[in-house]
């Protein structure tokens, strides 16, 4: 991330205050929703496990998948990269004349920037998740997968709110959730069109699973009589039967509750004899870059369900929040997935933004190996030549030294040597006068009396 | 390219896959990682602690008291219109309990009707002892509908539709020929905790859920 956004960010404290706060406690929510599970583990395998091999049989699952989905009456489009994908979705809403659209959070539809395009052929869009609803009227961007106004306070939320519906202020939260129900609620009457996205695809009945809290997401899937489902093709799971593993995982992982308030199962548009539900379901399958993932090193991040763990365990996330990343995928996954995706020109600061302390793999549902795969991606910025090349240099000079013994002791005498001198008590004076610019934030260790070679040979010598 | 097989294409050689390849089968699904609550005596009894403990009410009942639980559950809020789903057996005789309030929600009533109400009281297809959820399929009717737009829901569950575990509900859907257009796994009142990380119920989705369980024996 650009020294600037970072700067940024770390200047605005409450925004600082408000991530790390939410961040802390949902990262304990999970590990105590893990906690409760009979064999965390045991699941977490299964679960990658089942994401790898759908993504080694993608082809398979993808077709099976179409094949029920067109079964069970609905329409599937097959998206090669985002442009298309906004090209579909706007020739649907101008097909059947929709001018009105609701959208449930989707990252994919941020990903492919769904709303210019239905807008420009004149179909208006409202965000009806509450937090991407404030975002929307903000003008802002979402900063975290599941949480979109982490970033805002109550009281900049209540402004935003109080000042779109031109409704007396209020901060009270209740009162403001109240005031967009009702808004929304209209909305959702008037609206023709509804976007969503799809947290499990089933290959084997071609169902769509949505897991919500709000019922936004709910009303967007049922009002409006075309119901657009967007999603990336790595969301296939095999079986219905496989939901009961990811079901269990996702809420534990994302928000520390057992399962999401409403697990939604969508098989088809509307059947006769109901009164509500779509009149047309079109799934718009996404590729976007993934199946050049699929033939990489990096095919296990295509296994994500988009819990937000990884961010709520990362420290880095924790201290810069959503937007210092640039990206609409932030955090750890986001350091991955975003130069994969939109290229490493764009993104190659983004891997070296991390200590590797591997949080993010720890507290990853599917075992995405993020830190191995963030490695990886350092050195393919370092051989496109992206990075510094006194940095290379430096650290080519750093690994000759240390793999030969003899430059290496030769190196630590120079250093000794060089090094000043200081009791204790006046290190740190002396070390910042030294280096600190050069080490910036870091404090540089004392130095101890003598090398723990020379420690070490007088050691073996005294035995 | 935009169709089906250019889609495929990609995938397959990126996979380095023919067309004709064979496809193992998929990881087992082993009883012991997955299932958190076995069958058995107690079920229904964590069924209430789950549901309660996500924020819905529930009340047991003997099935002869039906009718007067969901009167009083119902009257205990605001009240002035209440619709009762029509595959709720005696739906006509709940409806006239509320009197001019009361109304069948079948397919003729209208969107003004349904978003006027401030009650629905709806018949479920099962419960989950594991989460406390309750499940709904869709059917004729304004099925979808009922257990989303008005502000208060009641859900009339019998004791033997409560299955242990989320793996056991996922069978019975798969089993389920056909499988309803739309499922509804409910496990409390719509909520969010979007404005600075506030716990906030009744979003869009009922701020009230109250489930009415039934014992057949009468116990």
């Amino acid at each position: 991330m650009s020294d600037m956004r970072v700067a940024l960010t770390v200047a605005n404290a409450r925004l600082r205050d408000a991530v790390r706060a939410a961040t802390l406690l949902k990262d304990e929510g999970r590990h105590r929703g893990m906690g409760e599970l009979r064999d965390a583990d045991g699941l977490r395998w299964l679960a990658a496990d089942i994401k790898q091999h759908t993504l080694e049989h993608l082809d398979f699952y993808l077709s099976r998948f179409v094949d029920r989905v067109e079964a069970a009456g609905g329409v599937v489009h097959f998206a090669e990269t985002g442009a298309d994908a906004r090209k579909i979705i706007a020739r649907i809403a101008r097909d059947n004349g929709l001018r009105r659209c609701v959208k449930a959070k989707s990252m994919t539809s941020e990903e492919i920037g769904l709303t210019p395009a239905l807008e420009t052929v004149g179909c208006a869009v409202v965000e009806t998740d509450l937090g991407e609803w404030v975002v929307q009227i903000d003008g802002d961007r979402p900063s975290h997968i599941v949480t979109p106004i982490i970033h805002k306070d109550r009281a900049s939320v209540a402004r935003s709110i109080c000042e779109h519906l031109d409704v007396p202020y209020t901060e009270d939260a209740q009162a403001l959730t109240r005031l967009a129900r009702e808004h929304l609620r209209d909305v959702f009457r008037q609206a023709d069109l509804g976007v969503t996205g799809v947290n499990f695809a089933v290959a084997e009945t071609g169902t769509l699973c949505i897991c919500t809290n709000e019922g936004n997401g709910r009303f967007t899937a049922t009002r409006p009589r075309v119901h657009v489902a967007l999603m990336g093709i790595e969301k296939l799971v095999p079986r219905l039967a496989d939901l009961s593993v990811f079901l269990k995982l996702l809420g534990r992982s994302a928000t520390s509750q057992d399962m999401t308030v409403y697990t939604t199962l969508l098989t088809g548009p509307r059947r006769s004899g109901e009164r509500d539900g779509p009149a047309q379901l079109h799934v718009v399958l996404l590729d976007g870059g993934r199946s050049e993932i699929l033939g990489g090193d990096f095919r296990e991040v295509l296994r994500c369900i988009r819990c937000g763990a990884c961010l709520n365990a990362c420290p880095v996330y924790r201290g810069v929040g959503g937007h210092a990343y640039g990206s609409v995928y932030a955090g750890p996954i986001g350091m991955v997935v975003s130069p994969l995706l939109r290229g490493l020109d764009a993104y190659h600061e983004l891997p070296h933004a991390s200590s590797l302390c591997g949080a993010c793999f720890d507290a990853c549902p599917v075992r995405i190996d993020l830190p191995r795969m963030l490695v990886e991606l350092r050195q393919e910025t370092n051989r496109a030549h992206l990075t510094s090349p006194w940095k290379r240099a430096a650290m080519r000079t750093v690994f000759a030294t240390l793999g030969r013994p003899t430059l290496y002791r030769m190196a630590q005498r120079v250093m000794r040597f060089l090094l000043p001198g200081a009791p204790a008590d006046e290190w740190s004076r002396v070390s910042d006068a030294w280096f600190g610019g050069a080490a910036g934030a870091r404090d540089l260790p004392r130095p101890a009396g003598q090398s723990f070679r020379r420690l070490w040979a007088e050691e073996l010598s005294d035995e | 390219m935009n169709s089906r097989r250019a889609m495929l294409d990609r995938i397959q050689a990126a996979l380095r896959r023919g067309p004709g390849d064979a496809l193992p089968p998929p990881p087992a699904l082993a009883d012991a990682t997955i299932r958190q609550v076995d069958d058995g005596d107690g079920i229904v009894e964590r069924f209430i602690a789950r549901a309660r403990a996500a924020g819905m009410t529930v009340t047991r009942v003997a099935a002869a008291t039906l009718e007067s639980a969901i009167v009083s559950a119902v009257e205990s809020g605001d009240a002035r219109s209440v619709l009762v789903d029509c595959h709720l057996s005696n739906a006509q005789s709940i409806a006239e309990k509320f009197g001019e309030r009361g109304q069948l929600a079948g397919s003729t009533i209208d969107e003004d009707t349904l978003f006027a109400a401030d009650v629905s009281i709806v018949r479920v297809d099962a419960g989950v002892a594991e989460t406390g959820s309750i499940v709904c399929g869709s059917r004729d009717g304004w099925s979808r509908s009922l257990t989303l737009v008005p502000p208060r829901m009641t859900a009339v569950l019998d004791t033997g539709a409560v299955v242990p575990d989320l793996c056991d509900l996922l069978v019975l859907l798969a089993a389920a020929k056909p499988l309803p257009g739309n499922v509804n796994i409910i496990t409390g009142p719509s909520k969010t905790a979007d404005i600075e990380g506030i716990p906030v119920t009744g979003v869009h989705g009922p701020g009230e859920v109250h489930i009415i369980l039934t014992d057949p024996s009468g116990a």
